[in-house]
């Protein structure tokens, strides 16, 4: 067991090692540590009623200028000042549905795969089931019958990849299981669940995080999208996504409503997709063993 | 083989029945029922009430389940809640402008992808690779809805050269295909490059070489067939997505396909129109990821001994 | 492989460019002759009950209704808004108000050439507008619709109704042929006796008229209208400037100035007749309170609303009777004064405010309602705003979180219907839930008064009473905006939006 610890330990400063040599890994990085310092520091900044959802009419719809950086909006709100606190909910909604879709989809993928059997097939039949129904459906079924409120909106995001990460930890798994290390700990007579979570996952569990980071950027956009569709996010509260939506009817001589938040999307993604490609360059090695 | 893909096929249909007893059981968690969408602002309680009745919306859920499952198996998809047109039909009707939507947007696509991503493959390492890597992921980040607005404001509004919405003739169909294809193009540029890499690095292509074959021909004949292969299932994949997903560019575009109908029976509690259509995309994009993979089976020997194994 | 690649990709192209070559036509068909002969209209929703207009549920649907069926009688364009007779040529007045007796013209054919007779109009109403039409609600003192004879109809009332003839008026109050209806179901409605007959609809795509050869009045000049559907305001806005559509049915504001400008095109503007209002659910505390209400209604900036929603192109009104419908007179409401709308929130049972909610549908609403949110503020109220959806928002009026609404209503029928429809006890879309023994009384006593001038006081009466007790907080009224091409004439334009196309042409 000791043995064990310090291996971990040298895995994780070995994967770091790596991910710094990632020039896009280290790019990533920079960009969402630069966002998340700009949220953080927006919070204290400004102040909910006055800044964020505080209108003044006659301000409404000025181009950017030097006191609105990006403009203001129908009712005259500063959209720099939106787009800056809207960020916290794309952000937190993002990760909180992969986290959520990658717990999910990783302990029913382990069951499905090192079980067999008639568990692995319900539960594959299952996510071929959610798999058929394309994403952003079932997104939308789920809020239409349960609302719109934060947690909702998270299970309605994260719904789409649970099959996708269960099937891909089910293979992970079922490559696993046969191997040494797995009979070893069944000779010692460990119980199963043991054996699933701690040496099956352990291992088994790189190409899902490789994965869950590359997915947090489909995640943002998921929210967005549900907000752009006007199932997400609702009003006053600045939300990427819902931002776009209500920029459509200004898109003819107003179109800085719509560049600037669809602008913090990208920039947003593009991080997380450069610290996927980060991760995923650091752990190779780790994978191709 | 064939035994496995049969297996395939039947599967297909229990999945078929989950996927509509799981519309049915959602969507009676839904607020509201058509009579509500049907009926106008002005229907009392009775006539709501007698528009459940005749619809046997007031049945419980698997009754209505069974009513309809019954239908199916006669071949009946059942009328429209909102229309009272036939839901196959409006279907049929609607599905080759979703079709045309993804296919051209693939076809675009493919023509640009592929050879930029076999040429920065073997441009490896240089500027023009790293420039066009960066293009790709900025593709990538790019949401879909986002570029189409873009692509509105830019070549609707300020040029005018197309249409900002509808379809209709082929000038509709310009950016919507667009916005479409860009997204495919930066990761089917990247699948091809990656794949291309892996296979030129690969044994035999260095055999091949040192059998002095020429560099060209290496490319093209060795390397690109075996790269296919993997490209091939991005296609398949993502033409699946496309078409189950196209609600977004759809709604952008007000493109008359499939994905807006799913919406909008979605938000008129129509539930038959609902049912139908999601069954009918799943099992197109279902028989599409199964078509991809047998050509895979085919074409790849290593996984057609795999598949030989399975079975 | 490289071989399956390219057939592939040739393929694929191939099948797209013989989908494109299949398009539609999206220029005006070039015409030959005195005039053009397809109208394009640009419209704004999906005409679903197009061919079953008695169940007609959106402005869209009545307006082209107006083109396929007729109805009894016709409210004249002019502003005196008098009854004129279409179907049934003269009538009379019985029993003191409580029968009336219509003469059918003899010379009506419906669109499949049956001949209109007394069996259709009763089959009508019986069979299809009393039992389950949009027209219902407002014809509930009619008791009996039987044939005299084969061109004579009688109506038998509960009471004398002075506004039944607006109601018989309105497109979902329309004659259907009966042999048709039997045999082909509800889609046998389409079969209307208008000027124009319905030739196709391709769902979310248009729907195509064609000019009825044989009706009974005078023919219209365009031979076939063309309802193009853009759920887009931009993009139809942009059809009528590059010519692909000759009429755009309500331009989003924002691009009125677009039209304005345009020497090709016309910007028409129409008084509405729709009414913005917040509604209360007034069968729970705080809103049964009076003081409560009047304290909001004067604690809205009416101004600034509009300036968001509309790009200020409404007016606003402070009467729940909207100014342009007939026997309209004002009376003084509730103006924006945060001083005095803290005075009054000090009389009620809630002096440091609370917290509300207010629910909305539509995207103006949402945005007045967001203004409100902020105005309320001003006398301690924290107000939620919440939009639902069309289905769900019709579902949940009797959920006990009803608490505000911001909807609207619009009255296209005679007076009396401003009140019948919103205010009594019984009206269908009470969204205030007033049960109110004075407003039921007074309504159903202007129904029945055959003096205009008194008929006149009685209304003032109750829009002062209403108004007063703020059941309603009024915002305002939009101005109806229609752009058409600069050559386009003859076409009726109406401050509900349902405007009358029938006779528009466009000269060579």
């Amino acid at each position: 067991m000791k043995l064990k610890k310090v291996k971990r330990r040298s895995t994780f400063s070995e994967i770091w090692r790596n991910y710094r040599k990632s020039f896009s890994g280290m790019l990533g990085l920079v960009i969402i540590v630069g966002i998340l310092a700009t949220i953080f520091v927006g919070n204290f900044i400004y102040d909910y009623d006055t800044d964020v959802i505080g209108q003044n009419v006659a301000e409404r719809k000025q181009a950017p200028s030097a006191e609105h950086f990006f403009g203001t909006d129908e009712f005259g709100r500063d959209i720099l000042t939106r787009i800056i606190w809207g960020g916290r909910y794309s952000l937190a909604i993002g990760l909180a549905a992969v986290l959520m879709s990658s717990i999910i989809g990783v302990i029913f993928g382990s069951f499905a795969g090192y079980y067999g059997g008639v568990v692995e097939t319900i539960i594959m039949r299952f996510a071929d089931i959610f798999q058929a129904i394309p994403a952003i459906m079932l997104g939308i079924c789920f809020v239409t019958a349960f609302g719109q409120s934060i947690f909702m909106l998270t299970i309605a995001v994260s719904i789409g990849a649970i099959p996708a990460v269960t099937r891909v930890t089910r293979a992970s798994v079922m490559t696993v299981k046969d191997m040494e290390y797995v009979e070893a700990a069944r000779a010692i007579g460990a119980n199963n669940i043991v054996i699933i979570f701690r040496h099956v996952l352990m291992n088994a569990i790189s190409p899902v995080i490789v994965q869950a980071t590359l997915r947090i950027g489909g995640a943002i956009v998921g929210i967005a999208a549900l907000s752009f569709i006007g199932l997400g996010i609702t009003a006053p509260t600045p939300e990427w996504g819902a931002m776009l939506s209500s920029a459509r009817q200004y898109l003819r001589g107003y179109d800085y409503m719509a560049l600037y938040p669809g602008l913090a999307i990208m920039v947003t993604v593009l991080g997380f997709n450069l610290i996927g490609d980060g991760v995923r360059d650091s752990m190779d090695p780790k994978l191709k063993k | 083989m064939y035994r496995y893909f049969l297996k395939r096929l039947f599967w297909l249909i229990p999945v078929m029945l989950g996927v509509s007893i799981f519309i049915f059981i959602i969507m009676d968690f839904f607020p509201g029922d058509a009579a509500d969408t049907v009926l106008g602002e002005a229907a009392s309680q009775e006539q709501l009430e007698a528009y459940r009745e005749v619809h046997g919306l007031n049945d419980p859920v698997l009754v209505r389940y069974a009513r309809y499952m019954f239908n199916l198996l006669k071949g009946d998809m059942g009328i429209s809640y909102v229309t009272g047109r036939d839901v196959f039909k409006t279907y049929m009707q609607r599905l080759p402008n979703t079709l045309l939507l993804a296919f051209t947007g693939m076809g675009l696509a493919i023509i640009v992808s592929i050879p930029i991503g076999i040429i920065t493959a073997l441009k490896r390492g240089t500027v023009l690779d790293a420039t066009l890597m960066i293009l790709t992921l900025l593709g990538l980040s790019m949401p879909l809805f986002w570029l189409g607005l873009l692509l509105i404001i830019g070549f609707s509004l300020n040029l005018g050269w197309f249409p900002t919405g509808g379809a209709g003739s082929l000038k509709h169909l310009v950016l919507p295909a667009l916005t479409l294809a860009v997204a495919k193009m930066a990761m089917l540029t990247r699948t091809t490059r990656s794949s291309m890499l892996e296979v030129l690095n690969a044994d035999y292509i260095r055999t091949a070489r040192a059998k002095g074959v020429s560099k060209k021909k290496a490319t093209l004949k060795h390397a690109l067939r075996n790269a296919l292969i993997p490209i091939i299932t991005v296609i398949g994949i993502e033409l699946g997505s496309s078409l189950g997903g196209s609600v977004l560019c759809e709604t952008v575009f007000s493109w008359p396909g499939v994905g807006r109908l799913i919406m909008d029976s979605i938000s008129k509690r129509d539930i038959p129109m609902v049912t139908g259509c999601l069954i009918l995309t799943t099992m197109i994009v279902a028989s599409l990821l199964l078509l991809v993979d047998i050509i895979y089976a085919f074409v790849d020997p290593r996984i057609k001994a795999q598949y030989q194994r399975k079975s | 492989m490289k071989k399956c690649v390219s057939l592939f990709i040739f393929l694929l192209v191939v099948t797209s460019l013989t989908f494109a070559g299949g398009a539609k036509e999206t220029k005006a068909v070039p015409a030959t002759g005195g005039y053009q002969e397809e109208l394009r209209v640009g419209i704004n929703m999906e005409p679903i009950t197009i061919c079953t207009p008695t169940k007609g549920t959106n402005v869209m649907c009545h307006m082209m209704s107006f083109s396929t069926h007729s109805t009894l009688v016709t409210i004249s364009d002019e502003d005196n808004a008098e009854i004129k007779p279409c179907l049934a040529e003269s009538w009379e007045i019985l029993n003191g108000g409580k029968t009336i007796v219509f003469h059918l013209r003899k010379d009506v054919k419906f669109h499949n050439e049956e001949a209109m007779t007394s069996e259709d109009v009763v089959y009508s109403f019986t069979d299809r507008i009393l039992k389950g039409g949009t027209s219902r609600a407002l014809l509930s003192s009619v008791v009996s619709v039987k044939a005299d004879d084969e061109y004579t109809v009688r109506f038998e009332l509960s009471g004398a109704d002075q506004d039944i003839f607006y109601t018989l008026a309105a497109a979902p109050s329309c004659i259907i042929n009966k042999k048709a209806v039997e045999a082909e179901g509800d889609e046998g409605e389409r079969y209307g006796t208008g000027a124009f007959k319905i030739a196709d609809y391709v769902q979310g795509e248009h729907v195509k008229m064609v000019r009825f050869e044989d009706y009974f009045g005078e023919k219209p000049k365009t031979k076939e209208i063309a309802w193009v559907i853009y759920l887009e305001d931009s993009a139809r806005e942009l059809a009528l400037e590059t010519g692909e559509i000759d009429i755009c049915y309500a331009p989003a504001n924002s691009d009125l100035p677009y039209i304005e400008q345009n020497a090709n095109l016309k910007l028409i503007s129409v008084k509405g007749l729709n009414v913005y209002y917040v509604g209360f659910n007034t069968r729970t505390a705080p809103y049964n309170d009076e003081y409560v209400r009047q304290a909001i209604a004067s604690c809205i900036h009416k101004e600034d609303a509009i300036t968001v929603a509309f790009d200020g192109l409404a007016d606003a009104v402070d009467n729940v009777m909207a100014p342009a419908v007939p026997l309209y007179s004002h009376v003084d409401g509730y103006s924006y004064d945060p001083v005095a709308a803290k005075a009054l929130l000090a009389k009620s049972a809630y002096p440091n405010g609370f917290k509300a909610k207010i629910w909305v549908k539509l995207t103006e609403e949402e945005q007045m309602a967001l203004v409100f949110k902020e105005n309320l503020t001003q006398i301690g109220i924290d107000l939620t705003v919440e939009r639902l959806e069309a289905t769900t928002l019709k579902a949940s009026w009797n959920n006990a979180d009803y608490q505000m609404c911001l909807q609207k209503f619009g009255n296209t029928a005679g007076p009396g219907t401003s009140f019948s429809y919103v205010f009594t006890s019984t009206a269908p879309a009470n969204r205030s839930k007033v049960n109110d023994p004075y407003v039921d009384s007074q309504t159903a006593a202007a129904a029945v008064e055959i003096d205009p001038v008194k008929r006149l006081g009685m209304y003032k009466d109750l829009n002062q009473y209403i108004t007063k007790k703020a059941y309603w907080a009024p915002v305002c009224v939009p101005q109806i905006f229609i752009g058409v091409k600069a050559s386009v004439q003859g076409a009726v334009y109406k401050g509900n939006g349902s405007h009358n196309l029938t006779y528009a042409y466009i000269e060579n």
